[in-house]
Formats: structure tokens, sequence, C-alpha cells
């Protein structure tokens, strides 16, 4: 408190000197104008009086200057040696110091890194021309039930808004075009397609990302290049000469500078494109959560089709089709206002129009009962599905941050109260002048050092940290306990040495048959391998990549199709993976040679449409492609994402619909770690065909892992920033009970010395260090309770208060504390009942 | 308190190091007051045993104003002229009734230790 005076002071001494002069000065003319009085009154005249005082006083100016050595000197004087004590202190409790720094470094590290995370994704402007005016086109429409149906629609872009309604950001190109025409409203309109995992050159370079963009989007972003020129109208043809725009970081990684790239080729899965120019750094699209490498125009994509693509298929990029198809919704639009309109104005106008579009193109009789409606969103701040996503998890992220903040502040809190209040205590008994005046030592007959209050506090804060902890810990369990579960969850097949690879040999110039013979040379091939088990392939990876959706539809019943996974598969792939039949049989080699119309459906899929009936020698109908008849049912194996919930799924062979097969997922059942066969794989496929790219590789682990990154990252955060929070507050514990011990010595020495037993003291010294765990462990439940509430939807397997979690905990922290307590309580007790008692 | 008899040569005492503060603190306790009137209080107090030199008082007044223990309030004197009186801030009481109970140990020890000798 005195220090917060002292510095008012000299700042007041410093910035409002003239108003201190003045006052100094009225103060010791005052000062002589009643002295002066005074000794008139005993006789002397004025001017002998005046004199007189001025003597008196010793001196105006050196009075004066006394007074201003006061104000400016002492107070910096004393700040010095406060900083000068604060550095020996340091030295000379070098663990503390290091624990200060630590902690302070690694709180300050965790709140800078998941700011800047908030930052990036939530709060920075898009980087383009007056961001204010720019609009998101988004649609909404009822969460699809069983009384609600789907729009008639394709998208594969949906969020949930958690009102009951699900936003979609992707329109049809011929949607996108009827906008465009109204410029009353929009100045510009624009629309772009993200790619992910494109090889560059030869793919063994890293994989890269870019977004396909119309014709306007970088002149209706008033985007500037660094170097050369951006896409525009020309580039965006189906006949133009293939250009590419890269990103500044992309192009100075590869060419060395933005300029160096003009003019150069580069090989996007084999298609050649010329670099025309190079985006700011800056510039990062219009998702700050995906910095694309490369921007190329949106009609380049039927470039990259080298054989026919099936009906709402997308390979990569765009097809010719999808530019006129008015019901596969894929593009994601932007718009800018134009000045003067607002958002609503602009929301009536095109939705008006929009409802007229959906309405004439819509197909099926519930196709109105669900309509989308048009929504325009601000796009101030990006329009990142990452945000869509991400707010709730970040919410998460950033309550974890405050309260590992929380944890920090109070532990520094508690261990520089520990070293400031500690040391001058001990330091002021050692030094005292007048030892035969202490009738009773103690600290708290010193009115400097508040002792009973200081340690008060200082329990108070050692409280909450561990309650603090308690909940981070709480937490971390709950999220590792989830990522657990995720990782080891029941996939229905046998994960054990598989290793997952992606072929494309479609981009090789192989079409349709050509595909076929490719894929089953490779496979054979693959066999001989003496480290190989065994090999199969499949339309989509299994659990982790996201399995393709589509319809069925089962002749005799009256249902209307429901949507279940399809997985195209190739020769044994029940028997390489390990999926269980249950009836029936499986997919066998004459099946494939004869291009026989015949399925296996799992066990979901047979629960589902023939309930308590055997379904083998059933057919069903696969929209476009024709009747099947199920040979055989497999047990349920996990096909999606993992956290979605099981779809039923149908097997057939990829002889009966060759159309996917450009791009393969390759299953090697290895004898070996799959990880050491990944290079030989890639070799083999070399000596195959050169011109045939694996584009990725990973393990069952990798696999899974890329889709549950978020959990991941929960897990991890959460297990540093509990075990953060509980070094923090076992430090502040360890500080505090030292503290103690230290105020306590004389009287522990004197217990000593009477008789009491170490063990008995310790017992004493223990009992209170406990008691402020389990103080913390009662504030911590019920707040872990809570918190647990905020994060269930974030957890998968695990029950927000699983009693086992929040036991473990307990004791995890309970023991922590008894750990850091015991260490100092230890040294106490085992003081020297002599030294003790000579330290009174 | 150490008294010394009145008129005494020898009578004129230094105020004892670090007392300052008590005494001033003491004087301010009843009502503000200026420098003058501070220094001409504690001669009457102390029945002229204790001078103290307004170089000592004045550097004591404003390092007690500047820990926020005074207070000062201008106010017009008797002839117009601006004067400033010091008044007790809480903290400056709380600092006082410590320093009175710090005082009242030293006394009593030390006059045990006379009395015993």
């Amino acid at each position: 408190m005195t220090a917060y005076y002292r510095f008012r002071s000299l700042l007041k001494w410093i910035f409002r000197r003239d108003d201190v002069e003045q006052a100094l000065a009225d103060d010791l003319e005052d000062y002589i104008e009643r002295s002066a009085a005074e000794k008139m009154r005993q006789g002397l005249s004025r001017e002998e009086a005046i004199r007189a005082a001025r003597i008196e006083l010793g001196g105006v100016e050196r009075t004066k200057e006394e007074v201003r050595a006061t104000l400016a000197f002492a107070p910096l004087d004393a700040l010095l040696r406060d900083v000068r004590y604060a550095f020996r202190s340091f030295r000379a409790q070098k663990t503390f110091t290091a624990v200060i720094v630590l902690c302070l470094a690694l709180g300050i590290g965790a709140n800078a890194t998941v700011f800047s995370f908030l930052d990036s994704i939530l709060l920075r402007s898009l980087p383009v021309r007056n961001p204010d005016s720019v609009v998101r086109m988004l649609w909404t429409i009822q969460q699809p039930g069983p009384d609600v149906p789907f729009p008639s629609l394709q998208t594969n872009f949906l969020f949930n808004e958690g009102n009951g309604r699900v936003r979609g950001n992707a329109w049809s190109y011929p949607a996108f075009e009827l906008f465009a025409e109204e410029t009353d409203v929009l100045a510009d309109i624009f629309g772009r397609l993200a790619v992910d995992q494109i090889t560059v050159d030869d793919g063994e370079g890293p994989l890269a990302s870019g977004t396909f963009v119309t014709g306007s989007y970088f002149a209706g972003l008033g985007v500037r290049p660094v170097a050369g020129r951006l896409l525009g109208d020309d580039d965006d043809r189906f006949d133009a000469p293939p250009a590419i725009v890269l990103d500044e970081e992309f192009s100075e990684a590869r060419y060395g500078s933005a300029g160096a790239a003009l003019g150069e080729t580069i090989r996007l899965n084999g298609v050649a494109f010329t670099v025309v120019g190079v985006t700011p750094g800056e510039f990062f699209g219009l998702d700050p959560a995906r910095s694309p490498d490369f921007y190329i125009p949106m009609r380049s994509g039927p470039l990259f089709q080298t054989t026919d693509v099936p009906p709402g298929q997308v390979a990569i990029g765009t097809t010719q089709e999808m530019f006129q198809r008015t019901d596969f919704y894929w593009m994601v639009v932007v718009a800018r206002l134009r000045p003067g309109v607002s958002i609503e104005q602009a929301n009536t106008v095109l939705g008006t129009k929009f409802d007229g579009y959906y309405a004439a193109n819509a197909q099926g009789e519930n196709a109105l009962r669900n309509p989308p409606v048009l929504n325009l969103s601000s796009g101030r701040t990006g329009f990142d599905s990452l945000r869509f996503e991400y707010s709730d998890p970040l919410a998460v992220l950033f309550s974890m941050v405050l309260l590992i903040l929380a944890v920090t502040c109070a532990g520094i809190a508690v261990v520089t109260g520990v070293l400031f209040g500690l040391a001058p205590a001990l330091h002021a008994t050692r030094v005292s002048v007048f030892p035969a005046l202490k009738g009773s030592r103690s600290i708290e007959s010193d009115p400097h050092i508040p002792g009973r209050l200081r340690v008060g506090f200082g329990q108070l804060l050692v409280v909450s940290q561990i309650a603090l902890s308690l909940v981070l810990l709480i937490g971390a369990s709950l999220f590792g306990a989830t990522l657990s579960n995720l990782r080891t969850t029941e996939l229905g097949y046998n994960t054990e040495g598989l290793l997952f690879a992606t072929v494309n040999a479609g981009r090789a110039g192989y079409a349709k048959e050509e595909l076929v013979t490719f894929y089953q040379r490779l496979r054979m091939r693959l066999i001989e391998e003496t480290d190989v088990e065994a090999v199969s392939y499949s339309w989509s990876p299994l659990a982790g990549g996201g399995a393709f959706g589509g319809n069925v539809s089962v002749p005799g019943t009256t249902e209307e199709p429901e949507p279940i996974n399809i997985q195209i598969v190739g020769e044994q792939f029940f028997e390489t993976l390990g999926i269980p039949i249950l009836h029936g049989r499986a997919i066998s080699e004459g099946d494939i040679n004869d291009a026989r119309a015949v399925a296996v459906i799992d066990q979901t899929f047979a629960e589902t449409y023939f309930p308590g009936i055997d379904a083998t020698g059933r057919t069903i109908e696969v929209p476009n492609e024709g009747e099947l008849t199920i040979i055989g049912v497999a047990a349920d194996a996990r096909q999606d994402l993992i956290r979605d919930d099981v779809l039923p799924v149908v097997y057939y062979t990829y002889t009966f619909d060759p159309h996917p097969l450009q791009l393969t997922f390759y299953e090697l059942r290895t004898r070996i770690d799959p990880l050491a066969f990944r290079d030989r794989f890639r070799s083999i496929v070399r000596d195959l065909d050169p011109a045939v790219i694996v584009t990725a590789t990973a393990t069952h682990r990798d696999q899974i892992d890329s889709s549950i990154s978020m959990e991941i990252m929960f897990a991890r955060l959460s297990e540093a920033f509990a075990g953060l929070a509980l070094l923090i507050a076992c430090v502040a514990l360890y500080g505090t009970v030292s503290y103690a011990m230290a105020r306590r010595t004389p009287e522990i020495g004197i217990r000593i010395a009477l008789g009491a037993s170490r063990g008995r003291v310790l017992k004493h010294a223990f009992r209170q260090i406990l008691w402020l765990g389990v103080a913390g462990l009662v504030l911590g439940v019920p707040a872990a309770i809570v918190a647990a509430r905020f994060v269930e939807s974030f957890l998968w397997g695990v029950a927000p208060y699983e009693p086992g979690i929040l036991f473990g905990a307990a004791v995890a922290v309970l023991a922590a504390v008894a750990v850091a307590g015991f260490v100092p309580a230890r040294r106490a007790s085992l003081i020297d009942p002599m030294v003790a008692l000579r330290s009174e | 308190m150490v008294r010394s008899p009145k008129g005494a040569s020898s009578g004129k005492l230094t105020v004892p190091q670090g007392t300052l503060d008590l005494l001033i603190l003491t004087i301010l306790r009843r009502e503000p007051l200026h420098g003058y009137g501070i220094s001409q209080r504690l001669k009457s107090l102390t029945e002229g045993a204790f001078q103290v030199n307004p170089g000592s008082l004045f550097p004591a007044l404003y390092a007690l104003e500047r820990d926020g223990k005074l207070r000062c309030e201008e106010r017009l004197s008797e002839n117009n002229r601006k004067a400033r009186y010091y008044a007790l801030t809480a903290r400056g009481r709380k600092q006082l009734e410590s320093e009175e109970q710090r005082w009242e140990r030293v006394t009593a020890a030390i006059s045990s230790v006379l009395e015993g000798a």
C-alpha cells in the first residue's frame, strides 16, 4: 500500500511539480507569518520578527530542499531498494524464482496460443477491401427428421444451427447465376470451392490445398497481387489456358520469392497450370482457418476429370455437369452489397428470387415441405467452416485458459507473498536491535507484517487453486477418456497391422476396364509380398475418411429411400479387414469377375429393412445402377467418421459399378509394422506404372486421428493445462506450508523440547495441509460438475459426472497436495529444538 | 515519559529518532493544524522540553502526506493568506494506533530494565 502512495506522490512530484512547489512555499510562508506574529506580540518589530522567524526555520531554501528530497528521492530510492531486494530474494530463492518464471511462461504461453487462435478465427477481419459490405450467402432448413423431409437438393456442407435448424453454405451454379442478375442490390458475387490433398508435380513433396474460384473472386474482394496478376473472368472459361495464382508463402517456399514463380508451370494432380500471379501473404481467402496454397479458376475443374464421373460425385474440383445441375449445391457463394443496400433489403430481394428458383426445380411431393430459406450474413470476419464448427470448442478452450490464468495468478500471488512476506519476517527477527524488548516474538505483533491476514489470504488462494486444479483435472480426464474411447471404439474390424493407401490410377489416364485391370494387377502384385497377409481395396476409406452416402430402396416396401452408406469393394474385402459374415456368404472372386449384381448388407441394414426375416436372396435397388441380390449379412463395421451414428451399409463389387474407381483406397494387412511397408508400397506402385500416384498412406491410427483432431487437441491441451495448474497449486501450497512452518518454528521447537514426538508434530501439520486439500475438493467438485455440463457435447462414451473420474481426480489432487505439503512439514518436524528456540 | 526540569539549560531535548511521526500524528488526532501550529502544540504539550526544528518538521509532514497518512486542506488564514492544514487519514490513524502500542511496549520494557538495574 505504501508503495502505491509513494508512487503516486512521485508521479505528482514529476508531473505536477508547480503545484507541489506552490504548496511548499505557502506552507513555509504561513509558518514564518505566524511565527513572526507571535514574536511581534512578544515586542519585536515586524522586520525583526520576520528575520527571527526565518532563522528559526533554518533557512527557507534548505528546508525546501529537504522536503524535495523527501518527495522525490526517498520514493525512488525505496523503489530501487525494493527492486534490488526482489532480485536478491530471487537469487536467494532460486527454486521459487524458477517456478514463478516457469508458471508465468507457461501461463502466458497458453494464453498467447489460444488467443492468437481465437484472434485468427473469431476476431480478425477479412483482409479485403471494405469487408463490411461483404455478405455470405447461407440458407437454412428445419432439422430433417422422421416427419421433416430433406429438401430436394444435394449438398455436402451442412452445419447445425442449434435451434432446430440446419444451415447450408453451398449453392448450385444456376442459383449463383440467378443471384448475379440482381445487380440492383449486389455489386459483385463470387464463389469458391476448397480442395485439399492435391499432389504437386511429382507427388514427392507435401500435399497442397487450394481453392477453385469464380472469375470475379479477386476483383470482387478487392485483393491486389504482390506479383503478376490475379485471376479474372477470362481465366474462368472451360477453354481458357490453365492459369494458377499462388499464395505468397507457398510461392516463396517453392521458388524463393513471389516474383520468381511467374510463368512457371506447376502440375496439380498431373494437370499443368501456369503461374500468373501471387496473392499477398496476409490474404487467406475467405476462411481464416485455412490458408490455401493456390487459387485456380472454377472452370478448370473438368481438366482433372479424366473419366466420366457419376452424377453427384466429385473426385476433385468441378465437372461440366456441376455448372448445369439445379439440385446440386456445392459452391460457397459470397457477395458484395451495393453501397447503401442493407443486408435485410438484399435478403428480401434475393430471397424471393431464390424461393421461386427452388420451387421451380424441386422434385418429389415432399420437396416443398422443408424448403431452404436464404439467409444473408455479414462476412466481415470471414466465412470459415471452422467457425461454424469450432465456436463452442473455442469457448471451452478459452474457459480452460481463463482457469489456468486464475491458477497462475493465484500461484504467483502466494509464492511472491511467501518470498516477500517470509523473508522480511525472518530477516526482521534476526537483526532486531532490542531483542530484550520482544516480550513475545511474533510476526503478528509487527504492524508492518499482517501475518495472520497474509496466511489467511494465502490459504484462501491455495484452496481456490486446488479447486481450480481439480476442475481442470476432471476436464482433462473427461477429454482423455473421450479420446481413448474414440480410439478404441469397436470398429467392427481388425485394426492390427492395417495400412491404408490411396492410389489414383484415373489420373494416370486409365479409364473404366483399364482401371479394373490395373487395380487387380496391383493387388496381385502386393499379395506376392511376404510381408503382406491380405490385400483389398474399396471405394472409400474406412473409419475416418467419411463414407459416401446414397439411397437404396427395398422393393416391396412402401418406405421412402433412406440414406445409407455405400461401399464398393474389391476381392477379399471382408477377409482382409476381418469383418465377420454373420449369414450367407461374402463377395467372392467369381462375383467380381462376372460382375454379378450381388450385395452384402450389414447387420444394421438387415435389422432396419428385414427385421426378423432372412435377408439373403432378397433384392434392393440402387438408383441409376439397378437391382442387387443380397447374398450375405456382415457384422457392422464403421464406415463413417467415428463419432457419427451407424448408418446401414451396402457392399457391392466395383465390377458392377466401376464408375468411382479412379481413386481407390487400398487396405493391406501387413505382417510387419505397417509404417515399415509404406515405402515398399510406393515403389511397387511405381514399378507397375510410374504415372500412377499414391496420394496418401496412413496407418489405422493415423486414419482415425485425422478425423478426431479436435478431440485430440482438447485432450492434449486440457492434460497440459491440468498438469500445469496442479504444479502451480503444489508450488503455492509448498510455499504456504513452508511459510506457516517457519512462522511456527519457535512453537514447534518448544513442543519438541517439551516432549512432543516429531511424529505428532508432523501429524498436526499434516492435518492442516489435508484440511486445505479437502476444502479445495469441497469447492472443486461442484464447480467441476457445473463445468462438465458445458462440455457434455464434446464427450463420447463417458458421462460428465463419471464417478470414477471424479474420484480419481480428487485422489490425484489430494495426493499432490499431500506431497507438496509433506516436504516442508517434515522439514519443520525435524528441526533441532535448540536451534528453534534460539530463533526466538 | 522522560521529563527534564523546566528551564534547565540542558532542558531542550531533540525529538528521539523515529518518534517525530508518532508525535505529529498524536497532535493531529484532535484537530487539523498548520505547520506552525503543530510545532507550537508540540512545544506546549511537552512544556517546552521538545523543540522541533521546522527544517525537520516539514520534511516529516511531507513524508507522512506522501505515504497517505496525512492529507492537506487549504484554508484561508486570519490575514487572508493561504494556509495548509494537515489532517489524519484513516491510514494515519491506523499507523498512530500501532505506533502507540509499540511505544508503550518499548517504554515499558525500558522502564523495567531501568527499575531492575
